[in-house]
């Protein structure tokens, strides 16, 4: 097979060397052309082009008929997060008292006036020293440094043996999470994680099996990889380890430089009640 | 008792996301357009008939992306130097003619093979581009282009010798 591999590799780099690439245009401007979002000078250019390029026709039909990518979890993240930031109480429970405020507009209204009418009044005030500007000062803010701290197994491993049972299609018996969570707690990272991989590839939706995962690939720096086991830890988890879904997330988001994402977890687990609840408001209120 | 806008971002938000990287052709632009479009239904929220979703987002969804070509300039959107005028130039591997005579070829495997051997891209650029991994491209292109030595030879070569990593 490795060779076969090898053969491919070669075969490849040969037929490339042999080709001339047409001036086609990008893939993208075919289909942006088909949604109409394109300025109509271009949109002329590339129907000009289509019209007499074929293998750009049956791309560009080929590409209608593919679906292509969803997002990624950590894209989702992302996109979640951004929502977060502009509006911190997008995603609360319609009942909450948020949709409340929602419902009478005026209340932020006011609150914004009275801002604005603040920042008039300071703005009038004698000025020192220039000073730097919010988003400066926003960007030169190093991020918090959170201690990535150990998470525990709250039920001993051996336990589990007598309390996950033989398991079925959707989750690990007691015996294959085992195996993985006792290399976990003997912090021999590399190969649990080489464990809980195989797991989370066999029980996709397991919550916990993508917890531990994402925790180890935390310890062994494989930050990319432990943000998206995490996230999908914290779609399929509920309760307690929701929360620590969501705290080791955030940890990850600020490894990864992306304080949005972890500020969105953060506020979360502020606005709730569970073991994180403290911290994390306080490394809130220093992401602001 | 309508949806509440968790459940609407829930229920949406991927296929927003799948419209605006049709638009775009950026991940990370598709994932800007995506967000912005959820935030404005969020403020308009109480006046929007939930009825009238996802349509309402697709469309703000495309003004946003047709905002992004706007702001583009011309020269990186690479259709800086094409002549609509200029005779189309037929890749020297004649992939027209290849991909009518095979046909078992699946349009992922042609839009792969396109991409590769027309466009140039890498295998990791098509990757990013149409939300898969490497190693899947991969193997797509190594079997298209075992169907198509195949349909050149007049299949004296197995169909199922080479298979997906």
């Amino acid at each position: 097979m490795r060779s076969r591999k090898n053969d491919y590799d070669q075969e490849e780099q040969e037929l490339l060397s042999r080709v001339q690439l047409p001036d086609c245009p990008d893939m993208c401007l075919l289909s942006s052309a088909h949604e109409g979002v394109l300025p109509e000078e271009q949109a002329g250019v590339i129907g000009a082009h289509l019209e007499k390029c074929e293998i750009c026709r049956t791309l560009f039909q080929d590409l209608e008929s593919i679906e292509l990518g969803v997002p990624t979890t950590i894209e989702s993240e992302r996109i979640r997060a951004r929502i977060t930031r502009q509006a911190p109480r997008a995603f609360q429970p319609a009942n909450s008292p948020s949709a409340w405020i929602r419902k009478r507009w005026w209340v932020p209204a006011m609150a914004v006036a009275t801002a604005a009418l603040i920042a008039v009044v300071l703005l009038k005030l004698p000025k020192g020293e220039p000073q730097a500007s919010t988003a400066q000062i926003a960007q030169a803010k190093p991020l918090p440094e959170v201690p990535l701290e150990k998470l525990a197994i709250h039920v001993d491993p051996s336990a589990l043996l007598a309390t996950r049972g033989p398991g079925n299609a959707a989750q690990p018996s007691g015996s294959e999470l085992v195996k993985a969570l006792t290399l976990y707690k003997k912090d021999d990272y590399t190969r649990a994680a080489e464990q809980l991989k195989a797991l989370a590839k066999k029980y996709p939706k397991d919550g916990t099996v993508h917890l531990y995962l994402g925790v180890s690939e935390l310890f062994l720096n494989d930050i990319n990889a432990a943000a998206n086991d995490l996230a999908a830890a914290k779609n399929l988890n509920d309760g307690a380890r929701l929360a620590d879904s969501k705290w080791y997330l955030a940890i990850a988001g600020l490894r990864l430089k992306q304080p949005e994402v972890a500020r969105a977890e953060m506020h979360e687990l502020c606005e709730g009640k569970n073991t994180y609840t403290e911290h994390a408001c306080e490394i809130e209120s220093q992401l602001k | 008792m309508g949806e509440d806008f968790e459940q609407v971002y829930k229920k949406h938000s991927a296929a927003v996301f799948r419209l605006a990287l049709r638009c775009v052709g950026r991940r990370d632009i598709a994932e800007e357009i995506t967000s912005e479009a959820f935030l404005a239904l969020y403020q308009n929220f109480e006046h929007i008939d939930t009825s009238q979703l996802p349509a309402w987002l697709f469309t703000v969804a495309k003004r946003r992306a047709a905002d992004y070509w706007r702001r583009m300039p011309r020269e990186q959107s690479s259709l800086e130097g094409m002549d609509p005028a200029a005779p189309a130039r037929e890749p020297q591997l004649g992939l027209n003619e290849l991909f009518r005579k095979c046909s078992s070829l699946t349009p992922l495997h042609r839009v792969c093979v396109t991409l590769r051997y027309v466009h140039g891209l890498t295998r990791a650029e098509i990757a990013a581009k149409l939300g898969l991994s490497e190693t899947q491209v991969k193997g797509h292109l190594q079997y298209a282009l075992h169907l198509l030595r195949t349909a050149l030879t007049g299949g004296k070569e197995a169909a199922h010798a080479i298979t997906e990593e």
